[in-house]
């Protein structure tokens, strides 16, 4: 009877039902896509993190450079006859350094469970020729008189430790030919390219590279993350300090933490270890990026967030509101079933009933309607971008922005809808049936008995 | 069976109080047959429902087999409803989504009868009323002689002790009043029912065995001109033992 009375009375009020398992089924769709959007956006922040960071990395250290290590190189150039000119030469790349003892400091921290230090570079040619005139040298050289023409070239160049390749630099990358650096190689002049940089130099395993005023055999091309723009050569660590007259010194160190949680008790310490270098986390560096991905960030977790909710008090509301006044326009049929001996409880059972149906169909076009949305969100919604950092020009030098210094990286948008966004979602939908039969319940226990003899008048 | 001693109920009406019932004092035995009559809003549907354990009085007591009715909590109350008591409204009161047959149904639900017994006593009891064909219909299927029958059928599924009735044919034509009169009456009979109507018909009144005048919440009994005086068939004791319901 319960089953049976159930459903005939749902038939019966078909429209007013539809009407509000729809607007549950909207409040739901909405908090599924939603939520599948914010995933989306948060996994695109991840591989942003990630590329910027590279996998494993949970800390950078780096140093802000001194007055004193600004300028860009130096040319002297001598006067008299024409003259050309050719230099190669590895700098710095914006960045202060560190010492490489100051890797093994970091690594010795507590909840650090590993660093390796790195040396970022440009490698700067310079070539071309003059005619006599005056000459100037230093930083900015001047020249008065005269007239000339020059090239220069520049590539970034990244020393990296071999001894762990699953953090630092290299490790969001994908070695697609050769092998990268191995620690008996540590001190060889090998290099591993980028397959961007590769393809334009024209580059492959078993090539020679001028680095500095080193020559490198390629080993291994790597293609970096998705989107990501880093260094042009990784060359080994050692090397890199030699060919730069950097002996002992790194200017990155990346960091792993010994489990996520620890991240920020990592850089504390670290920061304590080291003072006056500057600890970045990947929360830090969250919030420094900007673009579109950051803005689809805001936009689903406060305006998206909020119109689901909006949404879901609306409708649990109308949802409430209709069913009470069903329930008042059923005042002689309840009465009549007091009277003849049903119980309270036995109506407020077919009353939850029959909101509890029209939640879970709510719930069940909901979970449909949040897939269909997020499906749509991921194929109508171009790349994202996210920027993080500022470019940091070498004052009066050729040197191009440090590769740690500013990234944009382009993001295509996933909306996944996960299990535990469709439970909750359906949760929701019941939970709004369960509301609005509590209203309609209650509606129907303070009808007296009596109400069946209502008269008609 | 009943035995109303002093019974008053007020109601609060804006800043005054409606006395709808004075001080009823009134006695009906097994197997009577009470008809009360009276002017609109004199207090005969409201004596109706004190007896039907629908309202309580505002004071006074209402024995139903030695059982103060006015000071048994709710749920007793409705275990009472559910075995002894049937009722037959004005309006007929059917479900609508409901098919005839599972209309009377519902009265035997509260009982915890299976749904397999439910369905073949509800099957006999539209047969008993002369509705066998008419068991899969839905209430805006059938005339209004027909749904007052399925109404009957609903009140008596159950075999209670006690029927009443407001203004049963207070919606139907003369002749399917007559019809459903009939059937009242025979059932009456054969069943030994204690029944009280409310009827503000003299025709129907006129069947009773006694007409009870509700005039300004006072009523006065006197017995019927005409009325059905002969009682045949075993009188129907209301069992004093009542069996959980839920």
């Amino acid at each position: 009877m319960f089953v049976t009375y159930l459903l005939r009375e749902l038939r019966r009020r078909m429209r007013q039902a539809i009407f509000i398992a729809l607007g549950l089924a909207l409040g739901v769709g909405l908090v599924i896509t939603v939520t599948a959007a914010a995933s989306g956006v948060s996994a695109g922040q991840g591989t942003v993190l990630k590329s910027l960071y590279g996998v494993g990395t949970d800390i950078t250290v780096t140093k802000a450079p001194t007055a004193s290590s600004g300028g860009g190189p130096g040319f002297r150039f001598g006067g008299g006859k024409r003259t050309s000119v050719s230099s190669n030469v590895l700098v710095g790349g914006g960045l202060g350094t560190l010492k490489s003892s100051d890797v093994s400091t970091v690594a010795s921290q507590k909840d650090v469970s590993a660093a390796v230090g790195a040396l970022v570079l440009n490698d700067l040619k310079f070539s071309g020729s003059f005619s006599p005139g005056g000459s100037g040298g230093g930083s900015g050289g001047r020249s008065a008189g005269g007239s000339g023409a020059f090239n220069a070239n520049s590539f970034t160049v990244t020393g990296v430790d071999p001894a762990d390749d699953s953090l630092g630099p290299l490790a969001s990358g994908t070695i697609t030919s050769g092998h990268g650096i191995t620690s008996s190689e540590a001190n060889k002049n090998v290099a591993v390219i980028d397959s961007n940089y590769a393809a334009s130099a024209g580059l492959k395993v078993g090539s020679t590279v001028k680095v500095g005023s080193g020559k490198f055999t390629v080993v291994g091309i790597v293609r970096a993350a998705q989107g990501v723009t880093d260094s042009d050569v990784y060359i080994p660590l050692a090397r890199a300090q030699a060919l730069a007259s950097m002996p002992s010194e790194v200017n990155t160190i990346y960091v792993s933490a010994a489990s996520a949680t620890d991240v920020n008790v990592a850089a504390s310490a670290v920061s304590r270890a080291l003072p006056g270098a500057t600890v970045t986390t990947s929360s830090d560096l969250a919030s420094q990026v900007t673009g579109s991905l950051s803005s689809a960030s805001t936009l689903a977790s406060s305006l998206g967030k909020w119109l689901a909710v909006v949404v879901l008090a609306v409708a649990f509301g109308l949802a409430s509101i209709l069913t009470v006044s069903a329930v008042t326009r059923r005042v002689r049929e309840f009465g009549t079933l007091k009277a003849m001996g049903w119980t309270s409880r036995r109506i407020i059972r077919q009353v939850m009933g029959e909101s509890l149906v029209i939640g879970v169909v709510g719930g069940a076009v909901g979970v449909a309607i949040g897939y269909a949305a997020a499906a749509v969100v991921q194929a109508v919604v171009p790349p994202l971008t996210a920027t993080t950092g500022t470019a940091n020009q070498h004052p009066g030098g050729l040197a191009r922005p440090a590769a740690a210094a500013a990234h944009t990286v382009s993001v295509h948008l996933s909306a996944p809808v996960s299990v535990s966004a469709v439970a909750l979602a359906v949760a929701l939908a019941i939970a709004g049936g369960l509301i609005a039969g509590s209203f309609g319940s209650w509606r129907a226990v303070r009808l007296r008995p009596a109400a069946a003899m209502t008269r008609v008048v | 069976m009943y035995e109303l001693s002093g019974v008053t109920k007020d109601y609060p009406k804006g800043r005054s109080t409606v006395h709808a019932l004075q001080g009823v004092d009134l006695v009906i035995e097994d197997g009577d047959w009470l008809a009360i009559q009276g002017p609109t809003g004199h207090g005969k549907s409201t004596l109706l429902q004190i007896l039907g354990g629908l309202d309580r009085p505002t004071s006074g007591s209402v024995l139903l087999t030695g059982r103060d009715l006015a000071k048994l909590r709710e749920k007793e109350i409705t275990k009472v409803r559910a075995i002894s008591i049937g009722f037959i409204f004005q309006t007929f009161n059917l479900i609508p989504t409901l098919t005839a047959q599972e209309n009377v149904e519902t009265a035997l639900v509260p009982l915890g009868v299976s749904p397999g017994d439910r369905k073949e006593r509800a099957s006999q009891a539209l047969a008993d009323v002369g509705l066998r064909q008419r068991t899969r219909h839905l209430p805006s299927e059938l005339s209004g002689g027909q749904q007052q029958r399925v109404a009957i059928a609903r009140a008596l599924v159950k075999r209670p002790a006690v029927l009443l009735a407001d203004e049963p044919t207070g919606n139907l034509d003369e002749g399917t009043r007559d019809e459903i009169m009939g059937l009242l009456g025979r059932l009456w009979r054969e069943r030994g029912l204690t029944m009280v109507m409310v009827t503000h018909d003299s025709s129907v009144a006129k069947r009773a065995q006694r007409i009870g005048l509700m005039r300004d919440g006072k009523l006065t009994i006197r017995p019927a001109e005409n009325g059905d005086c002969s009682a045949a068939g075993p009188r129907h004791a209301l069992p004093t033992a009542l069996t959980s319901l839920d």
